[in-house]
C-alpha cells in the first residue's frame, strides 16, 4: 500500500494531485527526452503554479528510497533521470567509458558562466584575466554552454548560458540546486545582481523554442 | 629570495599567478603588498622568458598594472593621492573575484570527476507513416518519364560545343537578386503568368540561373508571386501574388 502524500501531510487533495502525478509520469516516460513545462501545462490545463505543485509532489514521491528515478527540473523543461548513486551499476550495464576530464580553464569558464549567466565572453575574460575565446568554443562543442542571447553593447556580443546537459553531466537537477551546493560569496552575488539590474535593458535573450 | 619553483605553464592567467604568489608569501589578498609582489611577479616573467615560453600579453598587462601602482606608491604623495589606492582596491577586488570562481571551478571539477552521471533516455521516436510510393507517383505515366528524359537530353545537347573554335567575349557576370526580382515582376505584369522552365531557358549562365531562382524564392516569400504546380513533376507556374501591387517594406 502506498502512502498517500496528502493523507500523510493532512492536507485536502484540491485537484486530485495523484492523478496528475501519474499523468506526468506517463508523459515523461513516453517522451524520454526533456519535456517543456509549457507543454505539460497545456496538456494538463494547469497554471504554472499548480504544475509546480504537481512536480513538487512527484519529485518527493520519486525521492523515496525504493525508487530508482529522479525528476530533473531543468530550466524550462523537466525530464526523468536515474539516481546519481546508481551510476556505478548503470556504467557496468551500459559499459560507459570514463569521461575525459575538463581542463582547469574550461572549468573556470564554466563556473563563471554557470553563476553569472547570461554573460558575455568579455565578462568572462575580465574575471579570468585571459582570453577565453577558444575555451568557450570547446565548451560549446561539448554542449555544456550555448548562446542564449545578445547584449546591446558595441558589437552586439553573444550572451552565454549553461545547457540542460551541463546540469545532467554534473549531476545537478537544477541551477538552484547547484547554487545551494556551491556557494558564491554574497559580495559577488550582490555585485552581479547590481550590474544586471543596470544592464537589464541591454540584455536580449533568445526565446526558447 | 628563495629559489622559485617553476610550474609556470600551469597558471591559467595573471590572476592565477598572483594568487600563487600571495599564497607562497602567506599574504592575504586584502593585504596585498604591491612592491613585494611586483618584484616576484617580474622574476616569474623573466624565468618564463628564459624557458623560452611565449608570454601571453595578459601577463604583460598585469605586470604593467602592478608597476604602475608600485611607482605611484613610491612617488611623493600629492594631488593624486586617491588614485593609487583606488587602483589597488580594484586589483584586490579582481583577485578576490578570480579566487572565488577558481574555488567554484575546483569544486565543480571535483564533482565532475566523481562521475555522478545521471542517465536519461533519448527522445522517443514516434514512427510516422510515410507517403506510399504509389501515392507519390500517382498519375505519372511512362510518357511523362519519356518526355522529361527527352527534354533533359535536348537541354544537355544545347550545352555541348559543336564548333571546335569559337570566339566569344565573356562578359563579367553580375546578376543581382533585386534586378531579377524586378525583371520577373515586369514579365508577370505583361503576361500574368509564366512557366518556370521557360524562365530558366532564357538564362545565359549558371550564376544567372541561380540568381533567378533566388529571386523567385524571395518574391514568393513576400507573397508578391504565387508558385503553383498541378501535380508532381509537372510544370511549375508562377503568377502574380496577393501582394504584387504593394511595395515591399
Amino acid at each position: 500500500m502506498e502512502e498517500n502524500l496528502f493523507s500523510a501531510a493532512g492536507v485536502a487533495d484540491p485537484m486530485n494531485l495523484e492523478e496528475y502525478m501519474s499523468i506526468v509520469e506517463s508523459l515523461l516516460f513516453a517522451a524520454g527526452d526533456a519535456v517543456k513545462r509549457k507543454d505539460l501545462q497545456q496538456i494538463l490545463k494547469l497554471t504554472e503554479e499548480d504544475l509546480e505543485k504537481v512536480l513538487d509532489a512527484y519529485e518527493k514521491a520519486l525521492s523515496h528510497k525504493g525508487r530508482g528515478l529522479r525528476l530533473l527540473r531543468l530550466e524550462h523543461r523537466v525530464q526523468l533521470g536515474t539516481k546519481d548513486q546508481h551510476a556505478p551499476y548503470l556504467k557496468a550495464l551500459l559499459g560507459v567509458n570514463d569521461r575525459q576530464s575538463l581542463s582547469k580553464g574550461s572549468l573556470e569558464c564554466l563556473a563563471i558562466i554557470a553563476f553569472k549567466q547570461p554573460v558575455t565572453r568579455v565578462e568572462v575574460d575580465e574575471i579570468r584575466g585571459v582570453n577565453s575565446d577558444y575555451v568557450l568554443q570547446k565548451l560549446q562543442e561539448k554542449g555544456l554552454i550555448k548562446a542564449v542571447g545578445r547584449k546591446d553593447a558595441p558589437g552586439r556580443p553573444k550572451l552565454y548560458g549553461t545547457t540542460d546537459d551541463f546540469l545532467i553531466q554534473f549531476g545537478f537537477t537544477s541551477l538552484k540546486e547547484m547554487k545551494a551546493e556551491h556557494v558564491l560569496s554574497e559580495k559577488f552575488v550582490a555585485m552581479d545582481v547590481q550590474k544586471k539590474a543596470l544592464e537589464k535593458e541591454d540584455i536580449e535573450l533568445f526565446t526558447e523554442e | 629570495m628563495e629559489p622559485l619553483e617553476l610550474h609556470i605553464s600551469n597558471f591559467q592567467g595573471p590572476f592565477d599567478l598572483l594568487l600563487h604568489l600571495l599564497k607562497i608569501n602567506k599574504m592575504k589578498i586584502q593585504e596585498l603588498r604591491i612592491s613585494e609582489i611586483t618584484n616576484q611577479y617580474l622574476v616569474y616573467l623573466q624565468s618564463m622568458k628564459e624557458m623560452d615560453l611565449d608570454i601571453a600579453s595578459e601577463f604583460l598587462l598585469m605586470a604593467s598594472t602592478l608597476l604602475e601602482i608600485k611607482s605611484r606608491e613610491m612617488l611623493p604623495k600629492h594631488v593624486e593621492e586617491v588614485d593609487e589606492e583606488e587602483l589597488k582596491e580594484k586589483l584586490v577586488l579582481r583577485i578576490e573575484e578570480y579566487e572565488a570562481f577558481k574555488l567554484l571551478s575546483e569544486s565543480l571539477g571535483q564533482r565532475f570527476s566523481e562521475d555522478l552521471l545521471i542517465f536519461t533516455k533519448r527522445a522517443e521516436t514516434i514512427v510516422q507513416d510515410e507517403v506510399p510510393l504509389e501515392e507519390l507517383l500517382k498519375g505519372v505515366t511512362i510518357d511523362h518519364l519519356y518526355l522529361t528524359y527527352k527534354s533533359l537530353m535536348n537541354r544537355q545537347k544545347e550545352k555541348v560545343n559543336r564548333n571546335v573554335l569559337r570566339t566569344r567575349t565573356l562578359e563579367r557576370e553580375e546578376y543581382k537578386i533585386e534586378d531579377k526580382m524586378e525583371e520577373l515582376e515586369r514579365i508577370l505584369i505583361q503576361n500574368g503568368r509564366v512557366n518556370f522552365s521557360s524562365l530558366l531557358f532564357q538564362t545565359k549562365s549558371k550564376s544567372e540561373c541561380i540568381v533567378f531562382f533566388l529571386a523567385i524564392l524571395e518574391l514568393s516569400r513576400n507573397h508578391r508571386i504565387r508558385v503553383l504546380q498541378a501535380e508532381v513533376f509537372s510544370e511549375i507556374i508562377i503568377e502574380r501574388g496577393a501582394d504584387h501591387g504593394r511595395e515591399s517594406v
